[in-house]
């Protein structure tokens, strides 16, 4: 978990803890699609899991990533 | 350090890794790049960064389907593009990397991997331009790629997504890669590496197992240490000294370097050799002493993990590795070890003689401890000073100088050879270069003296260093000397000097107050200038060598 938003605040570039995970997309503005991409290629990397394509769409608040790492 | 980054593919993601420690400019987009180097108005142009970075996919540039005359056509067009860009910006370092093309065609057995052909004639005209043009290097992100292979290198999700290529990881890699190149020219090398001897350069314990059974040779187990050698003398020759700390007998490890065939190391590889059973904490703290270099220029190699521990305890500036467990390892470990503390854009000639230059250094010091008087020392030396207004072929040479010269350098100013190329060619300043050169052999250029003109009746001494091995000697005063009587004869009236306060350069603190200067400011960082009115020169300055103008 303390990976997870480790990967969220040094992405997003902000302090985002756990509280935070009920935050959406159009919540945050520094989650851009560029960001988007960023988070899903590091937890893909950091936790050696695959997110996959259909669901990313679906993705809308920090949340929605836990269910791929694993928890 | 201003950095730019053109590519013919989305590479957003790395801009922003790279955003974090860099100034960086990144065009808008991804199918601009040679826009950009054409446009004499581009983002780029105006921007007139440091270092280009073009990054090119390969299956983005080149339409494979095309007969291979069209597309050696092509890449001479993208070539020509990159030289003329190269051309028309002498002090910009552009780096382009070797080309990339995934082999996903379908195919029979007896069709040609095209691809192969095409990557290797764009490595040839890399080449070319490498030859041709001191300002161009090749960015070897195959050897990147091959590290890891192209499955993780590259993101078909990331592609598929956002129209990037390059996976986090393939990004990480190409970050790091970036940081050498650019750490290279910032001249933050290291200066010295530290070897432990048993289990290090060869396998066993020279004490217990003797020069029969210790693990070094040609072929099978030995040949991990032999070449771990290999590339340790390699790197001896791109200008990094060499050095040994080991707990043992004295004569038990000399007998290796004497007598193994397969050594590729020898004795006069290293500049010094600490074998005693002294802690190897003090042994590296002498080394540091004696060669005048500090402590965080070091880097220290050993097997054992209780001592790597000790001296990152006792001695944190020093840089310790991690060992690696398996040794089959040992030689990439070294070529990493070097890639990430030593690399270097180019050795200079002063770099390939380093070793004798500090081994000399040492025999000045026995002769001195057998000489009566430290005057009669000097005068006995035959020190000779040339000095000359710096030229093209100095450039090199006059920039490393600014970056790598902590304790005698009176300002600590950095420059690139991009800035004193344009001293060269100012009126405005005068660049001044000296070499030192004396019974024990030759030092290279060992000093350098920037002058900025400040009008037709002041200068100022805007650098004044001199590379440690030559310190203690008074050449300082009769360099100074030099100057002063140079810009009296061309009709100034007044010097002005500085002194910057940094970690490292306390000793020449009051130099110029023992030169005679009046200081007239001091802040309260401790930065001082000084004046001296060429009419009063003082000339009871020690001279103890001979000074030639060239």
């Amino acid at each position: 978990m303390d990976k997870l938003l480790e990967i969220f605040s040094d992405i997003l570039e902000i302090d985002i803890h756990e509280d935070d995970l009920e935050l959406t997309k159009e919540e945050i503005e520094e989650w851009d699609s560029l960001a988007q991409i960023q988070i899903i290629a590091e937890i893909e990397e950091q936790f050696g899991v695959s997110i996959p394509f259909e669901e990313i769409e679906t993705i809308n608040k920090l949340g929605d990533f836990l269910k791929y790492i694993g928890k | 350090m201003k950095i730019s980054l053109l590519s013919n593919i989305n590479i957003d993601l790395l801009a922003k890794k790279l955003r974090r420690d860099y100034e960086v400019y990144k065009p808008e987009g991804y199918g601009v790049w040679v826009q950009e180097m054409l446009n004499k108005n581009s983002g780029l142009n105006n921007y007139n960064p440091d270092i280009v970075f073009i990054l090119l996919d390969g299956d983005e540039l080149i339409n494979k389907d095309l007969d291979i005359v069209y597309i050696r056509k092509e890449i001479d067009t993208n070539i020509g593009y990159i030289e003329n860009y190269i051309k028309n910006n002498i002090k910009t370092h552009v780096f382009v990397n070797n080309l990339d093309l995934s082999i996903n065609k379908v195919q029979s057995i007896k069709d040609i991997r095209v691809e192969r052909i095409i990557q290797s004639y764009w490595y040839e005209k890399l080449w070319d331009l490498n030859n041709k043009y001191g300002n161009f290097y090749i960015f070897d992100i195959k050897t990147l790629i091959e590290s890891i292979g192209r499955n993780e290198f590259y993101s078909k999700k990331l592609w598929y997504l956002g129209g990037i290529k390059f996976s986090s990881k393939g990004d990480k890699l190409i970050k790091k890669e970036i940081d050498r190149c650019v750490g290279a020219f910032k001249g933050q090398r290291k200066k010295c590496l530290i070897l432990d001897l048993d289990n290090t350069l060869w396998g066993g314990i020279i004490g217990e197992d003797g020069m029969d059974r210790i693990i070094l040779s040609e072929h099978k187990e030995g040949a991990r240490y032999k070449d771990f050698q290999k590339r340790l003398k390699e790197i001896k020759n791109t200008g990094v000294i060499l050095a040994v700390v080991s707990k043992n007998n004295y004569d038990d490890a000399l007998e290796v370097f004497k007598n193994h065939k397969h050594m590729i190391l020898n004795e006069e590889d290293f500049v010094l050799m600490k074998i005693n059973w002294k802690s190897k904490a003090e042994n590296i703290r002498e080394i540091a002493e004696e060669l005048n270099i500090g402590l965080d220029s070091l880097v220290f190699i050993d097997d054992n993990p209780v001592e790597r521990e000790s001296i990152k305890s006792q001695i944190p500036e020093v840089v310790v590795p991690e060992f690696p467990d398996d040794t089959a390892e040992l030689e990439k470990f070294i070529i990493d070890i070097y890639n990430d503390y030593f690399l270097s854009i180019k050795a200079t000639e002063e770099d390939k003689k380093k070793t004798n230059m500090y081994k000399q250094n040492f025999n000045r010091e026995k002769e001195m401890k057998s000489t009566a008087s430290f005057e009669e020392f000097l005068k006995n030396l035959n020190t000779k000073i040339k000095i000359w207004k710096a030229k093209e072929d100095d450039i090199e040479r006059a920039a490393q100088l600014t970056q790598k010269t902590n304790q005698f350098n009176l300002t600590t100013k950095r420059y690139l050879e991009s800035d004193i190329d344009r001293f060269i060619s100012s009126d405005k300043y005068d660049v001044y270069i000296a070499s030192i050169e004396d019974k024990f052999g030759d030092n290279g250029k060992v000093s350098l003296i920037i002058i900025e003109k400040n009008d037709d009746k002041t200068v100022k001494i805007d650098t004044f260093l001199m590379s440690c091995r030559v310190m203690g000697r008074f050449i300082e005063e009769q360099i100074i000397d030099f100057i002063e009587d140079k810009y009296k004869r061309k009709g100034y009236e007044k010097i002005i000097s500085y002194y910057y306060p940094t970690r490292k350069n306390k000793p020449v603190e009051t130099l110029f107050e023992d030169l005679g200067y009046i200081l007239v400011d001091k802040d309260k960082y401790g930065n001082k200038s000084y004046e001296l009115l060429l009419d009063k020169i003082n000339n009871e300055r020690k001279k103890y060598g001979e000074l030639m103008e060239l």
